[in-house]
């Protein structure tokens, strides 16, 4: 159940990043959201899941999952528009 | 994406590879060598450390005493002295490296089981040695005290456990000689599968450099199939020593190998991925051969050396260099060999490191391919 949770949140979080995203670079790119999910889902369960299996502490556990998904999503959004421009 | 593509840069490197003596020389055998003189420079047993000997008390027990701290081959008596200036000028002069003063009393407080004060000077500028001797001292320093104690309470007619109330039973599990080697070859086979991202980096940089990469740009393949194209030759290469490199560390240095090999290469295919990732990584961003190959050693080699947990515990290190070395694809590969050579455990614990080399890989990969540019200028 945990995972579903989870899951859930940060398909949000992909759907605020790929909003944040139009409004940051002023353009409206619909493949925006797809790409923010998948990054933020993935960071997510990283976070929650991997990263304390190695021993880290369960405030960095919370700290990454607050900042981290929407982080990611952002770069990777900044990184597609940036290729796309040079390529 | 065309597998045709991919095929087609992946048999221009083969040959590249196998043409170039210098670059089989570097992917192939480079690894092979430097496990073999790591695992020697690096696992070096202190033994025959030379200690000198002030006796103030020159009785028989002291000499049995003097016999009992230098009876192994951990500590060397090299001289024994009469004075303090002796000692300072031995110390001076490198000849040895721990003295021990034993005191004039020495004998007569050991028959009174009295407190016997001793003395034990070490070389500061060598840590190591210095410290290797106070520990075998005073260990066998122990031995002496508890023995000629356990006769005297005998004697009195008393049980000698009286001494050893704790009965202290040490087992140690996975490594049971506690050898460092056992330990460090697994790790160091993390570091030197390495070396063909150093390659690959320099592949792409000497293209670049040459000119050869303007050609390769007006074909019609894309950015991805000539990064992944140009990757795969030296991932199988890699592989060669994925199987080589724990033969040599079992037949050779007798590392125990108690896990699942297909496991093991399996894994290490995914780390040869991730690693060879950050090859490209810096082959895409470097113009020149030297540039790509000092920051290869910046970017891979030495975090290779201090983050990766192979030299010093990742537990002991503050938790920003922790969250840093997890960026690194040789800290999960290096827990990976250790946790399959030692204690042999198998994808229910290594699952979350197979996960973090496997989006390492796909995150470098990635932005490799993102900040390719397939235009000049």
């Amino acid at each position: 159940m945990e995972i579903l949770y989870i899951v859930l949140a940060m398909v949000v979080v992909g759907l605020i990043a790929g909003f944040l995203a139009g409004l940051i670079w002023k353009d409206d790119r619909k493949g925006d959201y797809p790409v923010a999910i998948i990054a933020a889902v993935i960071t997510g369960l990283l976070d929650w899941f991997v990263i304390p299996m190695m021993g880290f502490s369960d405030t960095l556990k919370w700290a990454g999952i607050a900042t981290e998904p929407l982080l990611v999503a952002l770069g990777v959004l900044w990184l597609i528009r940036y290729s796309k421009k040079n390529q | 994406m065309s597998f045709r593509h991919i095929l087609a840069i992946t048999r221009k490197e083969f040959n590249h590879i196998l043409r170039d003596r210098s670059t089989m020389i570097l992917v192939v055998f480079t690894p092979l060598v430097m496990l073999l003189l790591m695992a020697y420079a690096l696992t070096v047993e202190l033994q025959h450390i030379p200690i000198a000997i002030l006796d103030y008390d020159r009785s028989a027990t002291s000499r049995d005493f003097v016999q009992q701290i230098v009876s192994g081959n951990d500590l060397d008596l090299y001289a024994q002295v009469g004075s303090i200036a002796e000692i300072e000028d031995l110390l001076m002069h490198g000849d040895v490296k721990a003295a021990l003063v034993i005191d004039p009393n020495f004998s007569r407080d050991l028959l009174a089981m009295r407190g016997m004060p001793m003395q034990v000077i070490i070389d500061g500028t060598e840590p190591e040695s210095g410290g290797f001797a106070v520990e075998h001292i005073a260990s066998r320093a122990e031995e002496f005290a508890n023995k000629a104690l356990s006769t005297q309470i005998q004697m009195m007619g008393f049980s000698a456990d009286a001494l050893n109330p704790l009965d202290l039973r040490i087992r140690t599990w996975y490594n049971p000689g506690l050898k460092p080697r056992n330990d460090l070859i697994p790790g160091l086979i993390s570091m030197v599968l390495g070396m063909p991202a150093l390659s690959v980096a320099l592949a792409l940089a000497h293209e670049r450099e040459h000119g050869t990469m303007e050609q390769l740009m007006a074909t019609p393949i894309g950015r991805g199939e000539l990064l992944i194209g140009k990757m795969i030759p030296y991932i199988v290469a890699g592989l060669v020593n994925v199987v080589i490199l724990p033969l040599l560390a079992i037949s050779w240095f007798n590392v125990p190998f108690n896990g699942s090999f297909p496991l093991f290469f399996a894994l290490s295919a995914l780390f040869m991925f991730a690693v060879l990732s950050m090859g490209i990584i810096i082959g895409v961003f470097m113009k020149s051969q030297a540039a790509a190959m000092g920051v290869s050693f910046l970017m891979i080699f030495f975090p290779g050396f201090f983050l990766t947990g192979i030299f010093f515990p990742i537990v002991s290190m503050p938790e920003i260099m922790r969250l840093e070395s997890l960026g690194m694809p040789g800290t999960h590969y290096a827990t990976i060999t250790r946790g399959i050579f030692l204690p042999g455990v198998g994808m229910e614990i290594l699952w979350p490191y197979a996960v973090m080399l496997v989006l390492l890989g796909f995150s470098f990969t990635g932005i490799a391919s993102l900040f390719f540019k397939k235009k000049l200028g």
